[in-house]
């Protein structure tokens, strides 16, 4: 989850950015270590990874240890009561970069379906490796960074046309279905990592 | 229809694999496997990766429409 973006900001905050673990106390951490100084900066701030420089606990507002490797530009698609946000074959919506390890991504998207059916639906097109990625992130609109384990996943690859896999609630964190679901919304851009 | 074919997994295997068929294509799958008491719940594990891949390939005639 990135860091706030106004209000008293500490070290500490800013280690368990950088970290994802507690913060011991002064002197577990400075803001010249290598990775405060790796955070992506926010929208308008600006990090200087150059060890040594000067930099101002202000430049971390907002920043985040996520970095996005796609963005997803949102479409919505209504047909027979399923719903389709985001990325949705040649239908709705967009990805860039366009690939993922040289697959075209086909579908990225959720499938909010009349049969009850509600999760995450990730295509790459054709004969692809179960397991390619092992990890599928993205930035929900309150700054969470939700992510899904391919492992979790059940997949099947579809003659040599394409493999996708799916998550539904029971392969989320506590809480973050429900972040999921408000983030493809089917508007706006969603920050995504493959990895 | 889809027909799954597999075979029953080791005790403490985590995922069912196999290949699927229906009328008009052919594939692999892979599941993770649902445990209820700790014990294997093939029927349940088969049933969902049933209702999942319907739906994919509900989805894929949507798309050719």
């Amino acid at each position: 989850m990135a860091l706030q973006t106004s209000g008293a900001i500490s070290l500490g905050d800013i280690h368990v950015e950088a970290e994802g673990s507690p913060y011991a106390g002064i002197g577990e951490s400075s803001l010249n270590d290598a990775n405060i100084r790796g955070l992506t900066a926010a929208s308008g701030y600006t990090i200087n990874s150059t060890l040594g420089t000067q930099i101002s606990i202000g430049d971390f507002y907002g920043a985040s240890a996520f970095t996005a490797t796609h963005t997803l530009t949102q479409g919505s698609h209504t047909y027979q009561g399923n719903v389709y946000n985001g990325k949705f074959a040649t239908v709705t919506g967009s990805v860039s970069p366009t690939t993922y390890s040289g697959y075209t991504i086909y579908t990225l998207a959720r499938f909010d379906l009349y049969s009850g059916g509600d999760g995450i639906w990730f295509y790459l097109s054709g004969t692809v490796a179960v397991d390619i990625f092992d990890t599928l992130e993205f930035e929900a609109t309150d700054g969470t960074i939700v992510s899904v384990d391919r492992s979790d996943a059940t997949s099947s690859q579809v003659g040599g046309s394409y493999r996708y896999w799916t998550w539904d609630s029971a392969d989320f964190d506590t809480g973050h279905f429900t972040k999921m679901q408000s983030t493809f919304d089917g508007s706006g851009d969603i920050d995504v990592r493959i990895s | 229809m889809i027909t799954l074919t597999y075979t029953n997994p080791a005790p403490d295997a985590t995922h069912l694999e196999g290949t699927w068929e229906s009328a008009s294509a052919s594939g692999t799958f892979t599941t993770p496997i649902i445990y209820v008491n700790g014990a294997q719940d093939i029927d349940a594990t088969v049933e969902k990766m049933k209702t999942v891949h319907q739906q994919a390939l509900d989805i894929e005639a949507l798309v050719g429409e």
